[in-house]
């Protein structure tokens, strides 16, 4: 899965539909992506946007000591979070239908 | 996820440690090691903010501890290209961006320091002089702070040269690089104030340094009270220098008490090759428990050697200073006393720290009926 720009676009809101099934850390996170089929994903692009959706008051965070030493964070999603990630969700779904007649309709009449 | 099993430092009245990365960075191996190193010396040669550091490295350490624990490999964590990797982890700052961050406390360090020396030169002015009238000298000051400015622009800057052109270069060799660069830099600074005299009025001084220090304490709360709902510097849960010494000074800490055992045990066996390349016995492990026990009924006498210690050290400075006046010693007697019970209460917290781990130790091979040796060996084979 290449398309850098196509996953700025969604990473966001895939993120945000893992932490939404309960509180999570970095490392769970990918490997949750991971088993969805994100497998390019590292902490240099999750990192960010974990800051950013933080920063937006998407995510609640909250730190501990993790069982082998160092402090972590640990994500849980806040009501704005909730309600922006079903806004996503809408738009992702209507988005998706037009793309989708728009270049698979296409294909199949050539 | 098992929360229950997250061990929380400090509950109760000390709250919750927030503890640096660097207790935990040894326990990275190999390419995950190496990885971690190059990331550490990119932020450090970046000027990342300090408590942005800590969170950022805890969590990048966190990350790859776990990935070295389930066998993930290290370039599904930060990618093929490591340089690649800090471009997009650390894509929120920049240099001068970090320079300028970091201005307002390096401005509130300076102005600390200026009002603390302009108040000795009230307590201690100069002979028939009025505070409206008096002077004070801030040559010293200036050279000092633009000589540590040079140095900090040279040490970011050679630092990002040798970290992009050489695969060797390690945060150890940075942190060797920065040591140079700083003392060259006190040096210079020493040698250029000896003929720099910027005499300015006090009282102005005084007043700028002591407005701009409650400024930026008032600026703190506010931002603090607005994101927190409270002053206390507690609920930023900010990573401290007290409590990462606290945990180095926490004598059940599991793993400081395995690591005190493994450079024992490491002596121990030293001791033991020197002994045999000389042609002696060596040391039973019986026989090096008994010593170590022995060795450690000196800790009753750890706190009287050290205040010793700093009797002797103030004495010798006092003996060797020359005092103008009465205000003169009592001033240097405290400014010794404090910067000196400073550095002698850390020793002998380390020491006592140690005596105490070793003493843990000991109770734990009475109560099984083993040897350190033994010890060593269940814990490292992870049965104990």
């Amino acid at each position: 899965m290449e398309d850098t720009q196509l996953m700025k676009g969604i990473l966001e809101g895939c993120v945000l539909g893992v932490i939404s099934k309960g509180e999570t850390y970095g490392y769970e996170i990918l490997q949750e992506l991971e088993g969805y089929g994100f497998d390019n994903i590292g902490e240099g692009t999750l990192y960010p946007v974990l800051t950013r959706l933080d920063k937006n008051g998407y995510i609640t965070c909250r730190k501990a000591k993790s069982p082998m030493g160092p402090i972590r964070k640990y994500y849980s999603i806040s009501d704005a979070g909730s309600a922006y990630y079903a806004a996503f969700k809408e738009n992702y779904k209507k988005i998706t239908e037009c793309a989708d007649a728009v270049l698979f309709s296409k294909e199949e009449e050539s | 996820m098992n929360f229950a099993a997250l061990e929380f430092m400090g509950e109760g009245k000390d709250g919750f440690h927030m503890v640096s990365y660097v207790l935990y960075k040894d326990k990275l191996k190999d390419t995950y090691a190496k990885a971690f190193d190059y990331v550490e010396t990119y932020a450090s040669a970046l000027g990342v903010p300090e408590q942005d550091l800590e969170e950022m490295l805890n969590n990048l350490l966190d990350t790859l501890y776990e990935a070295q624990e389930n066998g993930k490999p290290v370039e599904k964590i930060v990618g093929k290209d490591l340089e690649t990797f800090c471009r997009e982890y650390f894509q929120n700052y920049t240099y001068w961006g970090n320079f300028f961050k970091n201005l307002a406390p390096m401005f509130y360090r300076f102005a600390v320091i200026v009002f603390l020396f302009s108040l000795i030169d009230i307590i201690y002015p100069e002979e028939n002089t009025t505070l409206l009238h008096a002077a004070t000298d801030l040559g010293g000051f200036v050279c000092g702070a633009v000589c540590g400015i040079i140095a900090g622009i040279m040490i970011a800057s050679v630092g990002r040269v040798l970290l992009s052109r050489s695969k060797r270069f390690t945060n150890t060799m940075y942190t060797w690089m920065t040591v140079i660069i700083v003392v060259a830099a006190i040096i210079v600074s020493v040698i250029l104030c000896q003929d720099v005299y910027i005499t300015v009025p006090l009282l102005p001084v005084l007043l700028v340094s002591a407005g701009y220090i409650i400024l930026y304490k008032l600026a703190e709360w506010v931002k603090r009270y607005r994101k927190y709902g409270t002053i206390k510097k507690s609920a930023e849960n900010r990573y401290s220098l007290k409590d990462t010494m606290k945990e180095v000074w926490n004598d059940e800490n599991k793993d400081m008490q395995f690591d005190v055992l493994k450079e024992m045990i490491k002596t121990y066996r030293k001791k033991n090759e020197r002994l045999t390349k000389r042609g002696k016995n060596a040391i039973t492990a019986e026989e090096y428990t008994e010593q170590v026990r022995k060795d450690i009924k000196f800790e009753k006498y750890n706190l009287g050697y050290f205040v010793f210690l700093a009797v002797i050290c103030v004495s010798v400075a006092i003996l060797l200073t020359e005092f103008e006046g009465m205000i003169d010693f009592i001033v240097f007697l405290v400014i010794m006393a404090g910067v000196e019970g400073v550095i002698l209460r850390f020793f002998y917290k380390s020491t006592k720290t140690g005596f105490d781990i070793k003493k843990a130790l000991l109770n734990e091979c009475d109560a099984k009926g083993i040897t350190l040796v033994e010890l060593f060996e269940r814990k490292k084979a992870g049965n104990v």
